[in-house]
């Protein structure tokens, strides 16, 4: 197992790049569509806000495992390869399906910012870029769910290596280190978010 | 007149010969003869008003064949052009009717409504002979080709029988009649409608195995394996259900059109048409030379004229779900939504036995796993919590570091975790793979929920009470249930047979999609809905008595 190790480490650092694009292309869709519910959101009594508020709900509502899994049956895939260069079929229909929580979670950041705004108290919707890393790291989290359809990101990586290993402890040891490396990524994130949350409030 | 004796036995010699190099002649080429003595009463028709789908064609000059365009060996689209086993036995039941073959692409999915529709005159495109399908439409005996279900996998894998199977991923081809054995066996199904995307998934290790026709798993998968697995080589684990392909006319035309293609088949059956196309096509050959025996056999000459029940024909396989009593309301509102709103649409899981009967099952065993998940996640958060207030230094840094970990690990590989974990002293079985999946969802949100409440605990500069600290924590406390709610799901990953899994399961033979996912979304925000209430309820209930 050891002497796997480099090149199973080579790999998932490969692959993870995957996690963190899916993640990022998330996070513009929801930024995109946030953005608009939010506004709409932050018309107290409105029918702007009327509007958003069930959209709102249902797509929080919505687990994202069985929204990735109605995507896949629902969305025609692609007949010609080559368009699916850039991004692969599996990687669009995570996207969309981690789009209904970005979609929902950052509507509530921009509708919370404006608030603040709104009440002249412009030094809290700086909060919002540390709220906004925040769901950047829980997406990058989410995207291993993307195993399941088949898409190319650290997690599918590890259980392809795992199922390439004939005992169960190196098995076990390969997932391990795999949640470790996860652990580690995320335990940083987070210092890293508590850190900018602090100085914002700070400030 | 010992000379005219022998004159005499000479004459009845030749007569004898000639008589029966005559007979022998006839019963050569039986079919044949019968095509043309049909062909003719036919083609005496008067085509200003053809009686039969034979004798339209026949007047029609042309004959509308449904084909495969993506099935490798069978019918396969290349450079423009469409060939194969399939595509040239097409042809030449043309060239026989002596008419024009117009070869009309469908798909698994709407082959039978083509035909139905009257869009194509016949159906030659992979199609097993099911008691199901044989309700519908007429299926033309003698089948044409047969092929069993092969099971293909990485060498590395060990899946040699249906119990190594259970809680692994397998690509299987939507709405085949073998998938129900599939869920029989706790397998994990991933579902694709085309052959192409199936085996593009499976080089993506969506699935971890693929199965299919044996024909088409060993023209195309095997054949392709160094490219397919990444240098790792594919093998055929094993293979089941030897099922007949036939050719499929509407149920009006089975005693002509049906008849005539009846006696085509047996003649090139007979004559080793079939085999040798077979050859040239590079498919799996076993089934032809035995059917290339029985159609040789005088016995089987009549076959065709007699009954259903001569043992030259093969029978359909019976895999299909048997209906339940609700069968007949379905079906009436089925008809009813058609009919008012022309929305056309099946629910396959509330009309057959084992569908509702997996219906019921996934929806107690998701109702189960997300109550039993919030549980876990509230006694976890609560264990975390515990242990982070002690006094001995070492529990809290343990404690910590596995808070940590399961906080910020990935849940699939949390699954994985603990499936490798338990089954390595347990049997893997339904209830092994919920209570996995319920423990890991429980600790993944508990680590959450518990460093929430120390968060929250830091905020009382006294020692505070649990239910006040309970009550500045409650909104994450809530989030943190919810999400244990929204996670339940994801148990499918490892084989429990929750709602998503149980409807996969049921669409993976019927065919269905769109209705069995409206169903596991509209089930899904409901149950999230609910735990969103319930919890807004108990949240104010703790911020009134705090």
């Amino acid at each position: 197992m050891l002497e796997l190790l480099p090149e199973f480490l080579l790999g998932f650092g490969n692959y993870f790049k995957t996690n963190l694009f899916i993640a990022f292309c998330t996070l513009i869709v929801g930024l995109l569509g946030g953005a608009i519910l939010g506004f709409m959101h932050s018309r107290n009594g409105s029918i702007l806000s009327k509007l958003a508020s069930p959209v709102i709900s249902l797509l929080r509502a919505f687990p994202v495992f069985v929204l990735m899994f109605v995507l896949w049956n629902f969305i025609p895939r692609s007949q010609n390869t080559s368009i699916n260069y850039f991004i692969s079929d599996p990687d669009m229909i995570l996207i969309l399906a981690l789009s209904a929580f970005s979609v929902s979670s950052l509507s509530d950041i921009v509708s919370d910012a404006l608030h603040f705004k709104y009440m002249g108290d412009s030094e809290r919707v700086w909060l919002v870029i540390p709220n906004i890393f925040r769901t950047f790291v829980t997406l990058v989290l989410s995207t291993s769910i993307g195993a399941a359809i088949g898409v190319k990101e650290a997690v599918t990586y590890s259980l392809v290596f795992s199922d390439g290993l004939a005992d169960r402890s190196d098995k076990l040891l390969l997932i391990l280190i795999a949640s470790i490396l996860f652990a580690l990524f995320f335990g940083i994130s987070r210092m890293i978010l508590d850190y900018m949350t602090f100085r914002f409030k700070a400030a | 007149m010992i000379f005219l004796k022998n004159v005499l036995e000479f004459l009845l010699y030749i007569i004898i010969l000639i008589t029966g190099g005559v007979v022998f002649a006839k019963s050569d080429a039986p079919y044949e003869q019968k095509l043309g003595t049909l062909l003719e009463k036919s083609r005496s028709q008067n085509c200003a008003n053809p009686d039969g789908q034979l004798a339209f064609i026949l007047c029609a000059k042309k004959i509308k064949i449904g084909v495969r365009t993506n099935y490798p060996g069978f019918g396969e689209s290349r450079d423009g052009k469409i060939d194969g086993y399939e595509i040239k036995a097409a042809q030449e039941i043309a060239n026989r009717l002596g008419v024009m073959a117009e070869l009309v692409p469908v798909t698994p999915a709407n082959r039978i409504e083509k035909l139905l529709k009257g869009e194509v005159d016949m159906v030659l495109a992979t199609m097993a002979h099911t008691t199901s399908r044989d309700q519908i439409i007429h299926f033309v005996r003698p089948h044409y080709y047969s092929s069993p279900t092969s099971i293909v996998g990485p060498k590395k894998i060990n899946a040699n029988e249906w119990s190594d199977l259970a809680g692994r991923s397998v690509c299987v081809p939507l709405g085949n009649f073998s998938n129900i054995l599939f869920s029989e066996h706790q397998v994990r199904m991933m579902i694709y409608d085309r052959p192409d995307r199936m085996v593009e998934a499976f080089n993506m290790r969506a699935c971890s195995l693929i199965a299919h026709d044996q024909s088409y798993i060993y023209g195309s998968i095997l054949k392709n394996a160094r490219e397919l697995s990444g240098g790792n080589t594919l093998e055929e684990k094993f293979s089941f259900n030897e099922v007949p392909w036939g050719i499929g006319v509407k149920k009006s035309a089975s005693k002509n059109l049906g008849l005539a293609i009846g006696l085509i088949i047996a003649d090139m059956h007979q004559s080793g048409y079939l085999l040798n196309l077979a050859d040239q096509t590079n498919i799996q050959k076993s089934f032809l030379p035995q059917q290339k025996n029985t159609w040789k056999n005088p016995n089987c000459f009549d076959a065709l004229d007699i009954s259903d029940t001569s043992d030259c024909l093969l029978k359909p396989v019976n895999l299909a779900d048997q209906p339940n009593s609700f069968e007949g309301s379905i079906t009436f509102f089925e008809g009813w939504l058609g009919k008012n709103f022309n929305i056309q649409v099946k629910f396959p899981m509330f009309s057959g036995s084992n569908g509702l009967k997996m219906l019921i099952n996934g929806m107690a065993i998701s109702m189960l796993i997300v109550l039993c998940s919030i549980g876990a996640t509230l006694l976890a958060s609560y264990s975390f919590y515990f242990f982070s207030q002690s006094k001995i230094k070492f529990v809290k840094i343990m404690c910590s570091g596995v808070r940590l970990f399961f906080q910020n690990s990935p849940l699939i590989l949390l699954l994985m975790l603990g499936y490798l974990l338990v089954t390595a002293i347990l049997d893997y079985s339904t209830g092994v793979a919920v209570f996995i999946a319920v423990v890991m969802i429980g600790l993944l949100n508990g680590a959450n929920c518990g460093s929430a409440l120390m968060d929250a605990s830091k905020t009382f500069h006294f020692e505070a009470k649990l239910l006040d600290i309970v009550a500045v924590a409650s909104v994450p406390i809530r989030a943190a249930v919810i999400n244990a709610a929204k996670s339940s799901p994801t148990a499918a990953f490892i084989g429990a047979p929750e709602m998503l899994a149980s409807l996969t399961d049921i669409t993976s033979f019927t065919g269905e999609r769109i209705t069995t996912y409206l169903i596991v979304a509209i089930f899904y925000i409901i149950i999230v809905q609910m735990v969103v209430v319930i919890t807004g309820f108990y949240a104010k209930r703790v911020l009134q008595h705090a």
